[in-house]
């Protein structure tokens, strides 16, 4: 847990240039007091890059604001980005919490039926007034059951009851999507119960929490904030000597580094393992290291407790450059932003010069004289954690390696087209189904470079976008010769009469360079004419990151209805009758799926 | 210390030290509320290394109540 003082946070606070930064709007709704919590959501707001406003609620006035028909102005409307609920046991349900002893069975069930009710019409009063995200405070809180060590006996004592609670609540929000339950066991172990609550702050002023509490609450809140935004990080970036394994591959060969069964080695070697699971969720590994290639890759291929391989590696640079050069060449090489990468490394010096050289990357340094510590790093730091679990998570470390093969083919050959040819490439145009959704969502909330709108959209939103008469929502599959990319392409059409509006068109990085934009697109504009639209309007939101794709449009043969000062521009292009162009002859097969 | 404990009001209710007055109280200040209060408490908790008895965070509403706890705690 970070070390900063209430205080100092002020200050933080009080002397940010926050004027430039995406303003982020959290309400809070609460049967507490937890108004202490502000400054710390401002603060891990800044340090995600949001100037965060909070608002909140009256106290113990949840249902009435979320259900209630007078809309109280400015907690929850479509400007709000987040619903921050604290909905407090102790306050929520006195029957459980308090009484207990003595309640009869059929009570107790009856409760456990209110708070099943009041958790659904509660999220779906917020979810009619606003589409942002809900974060739902776990209501369990840590206590001494009243039957003592026999509670722990019975499923439906007193303990085994709260957790009921949580579990309806967590079904409740999952049937609403975009909103996810906030789990507090993990950040009270972290600390104990007795810094995790302030007695004092619950009997003078109606609020359960510490304030070490709210800082990790806060904290814990800025990690869903971040997956939802497209800001987890995607790719890791390794040394190798003392982080792979101990002692150093040069002087002490492959006889003598430690990596083994027992102490010290068993330390590296539960570390690859922290990685491998990395690498498993949809995690880019990347080595960084000052060594020479040829000792790294020995290891690699010949010790008998490596679990890392060579395939695990998608990129890689081991020479004697500075790092901070290595990972601007690495982002480039794997083609996605340098703002996306975690550098790990064991020593200071290379910490400190990545974070002044290149501050976009996240830095982790192992822990100075405590290797023991090494392998709970990577479970603990956070950094790659996401919402959504799609099927091409699992296996996008592979898709990296087979892009860097694909690249090694491109340096033989100078021509695109010929190039391009070579892949085999087999692309697939289709509606979403239910399969699909949860990449195609993922999609639109992490693809910052080729994406034209940038809009982020939950897989509850997709689904309901592919379920109207108004919309379509098209994805593009694709693979070749080396393996499959998976879906890598997303475009979303309106219909308002006889124009269809591209309100989303987006290309994963790994599909850059291959034509299947023009693919995409040309059979979009095609299903919006089969629909008897005439005419396709479609726009460029710019942002920091998507300069690459601010001429797609007029590329493709739209022109420019306006443009304002901010640079968002409309575009504009009219369907002729008799269909489009024939397009580039790259593919060895595009099969369209629109039925 | 009462510049310290000056600082560290007014950085809770958002004022510059100046401007908090002569009257430094929770009667006097509109900002000094129980919720106010309660993250007063928490930053002097933190500023002078010190935790408060549960009848002193609820009398230090005044500057003069500060203190003469903190002067106490010497």
């Amino acid at each position: 847990m970070e070390k900063i003082t209430y205080s100092a946070v002020h200050k933080i606070l009080s002397q940010a240039e926050t004027g430039r930064l995406p303003v982020y709007r959290i309400t809070v709704l609460r049967n507490i007091t937890c108004e202490a919590i502000e400054p710390y959501l401002r603060y891990y707001g800044l340090r995600s890059g949001f100037e965060v406003e909070v608002s909140f609620g009256q106290y113990d006035n949840i249902f009435q604001e979320a259900v209630g028909q007078e809309a109280v102005s400015g907690l929850l409307d479509e400007q709000t980005d987040c619903v921050l609920v604290c909905c407090n046991i102790m306050v929520l349900s006195p029957l459980i919490y308090r009484q207990y002893v003595g309640v009869d069975a059929r009570d107790l069930k009856a409760e456990l039926e209110r708070l099943e009710n009041y958790f659904h019409n509660v999220a779906t009063g917020i979810r009619n007034k606003t589409k942002a995200m809900i974060l739902w405070l776990s209501p369990r809180e840590f206590f001494n059951p009243a039957l003592g060590i026999l509670d722990y006996q019975y499923a439906n004592g007193q303990l085994g009851l709260v957790q009921e609670v949580e579990r309806l609540l967590q079904e409740q929000l999952r049937s609403f999507g975009n909103a996810y339950l906030v789990k507090q066991d993990h950040l009270l172990q972290k600390i104990g119960a007795e810094r995790f609550y302030d007695l004092r702050h619950w009997y003078l002023f109606h609020c359960p929490y510490s304030k070490e509490a709210f800082q990790l609450l806060a904290e814990e809140c800025f990690i869903f904030v971040r997956a939802a935004g497209g800001k987890a990080r995607k790719c890791l970036v390794l040394d190798c000597d003392n982080v792979l394994w101990g002692g150093i591959v040069g002087e002490d060969g492959l006889d003598g580094i430690r990596l083994s069964d027992t102490y010290p080695g068993l330390v590296y070697k539960d570390f690859q393992q922290q990685v491998i699971n990395l690498f498993k969720r949809g995690v880019i590994i990347a080595l960084c290291s000052k060594n020479n290639e040829e000792d790294v890759w020995e290891i690699f291929e010949k010790h008998p407790d490596m679990l890392l391989e060579r395939g695990h590696i998608a990129a890689w640079r081991i020479n004697w450059q500075d790092k901070a050069t290595n990972l601007r060449e690495l982002s480039e090489e794997l083609n996605i932003g340098i703002d996306s990468m975690v550098f790990l490394d064991d020593s200071p010096y290379e910490i400190e010069l990545v974070r002044t050289e290149v501050p976009e990357v996240e830095t982790i340094q192992l822990p100075a004289g405590k290797i023991t510590a090494n392998a709970g790093v990577l479970s603990e730091c956070r950094l790659f954690d996401t919402l959504v679990f799609s099927a091409e998570d699992s296996s996008r470390g592979q898709m990296y390696v087979a892009e860097a093969r694909r690249k090694k083919l491109k340096g033989q050959i100078t021509d695109l087209d010929s190039y391009l040819k070579t892949l085999e490439m087999e692309l697939t145009i289709s509606l979403v189904d239910e399969i699909s959704i949860p990449r195609v969502a993922q999609l639109t909330q992490r693809t910052n470079q080729f994406n034209l709108t940038t809009r982020r959209y939950s897989d509850q939103q997709i689904s309901s976008l592919a379920g109207s008469d108004d919309s379509d929502v098209l994805y593009s599959h694709l693979r070749d010769k080396f393996g499959e990319s998976g879906i890598i392409g997303v475009c979303i059409l309106k219909y308002k009469g006889e124009c269809a509006m591209i309100d989303v068109f987006l290309l994963s990085c790994r599909a850059l360079g291959r034509r299947v934009e023009d693919e995409l697109l040309g059979n979009a504009l095609e299903l919006a004419r089969s629909k008897g639209c005439r005419q396709a309007t479609a726009e460029y939101l710019p942002t920091r990151k998507n300069i690459q794709v601010k001429e797609f449009f007029p590329l493709k043969g739209f022109t420019v209805v306006d443009c304002n000062p901010d640079g968002v521009t409309r575009y504009r292009l009219e369907l002729e009758p008799d269909g489009v162009k024939k397009r580039a002859a790259c593919f060895k097969q595009v099969s369209v799926k629109f039925n | 210390m009462k510049d310290k404990v000056m600082e560290t009001i007014a950085a809770i209710l958002n004022l510059t030290p100046g401007k908090l007055g002569e009257n430094v109280s929770a009667e006097s200040l509109e900002d000094w509320d129980s919720i106010n209060h309660m993250k007063i408490m928490i930053a002097l908790e933190e500023e002078f290394g010190i935790e408060l008895s549960d009848d002193e965070m609820m009398e230090m509403v005044s500057m003069d109540r500060i203190l003469e706890v903190l002067n106490g705690r010497k």
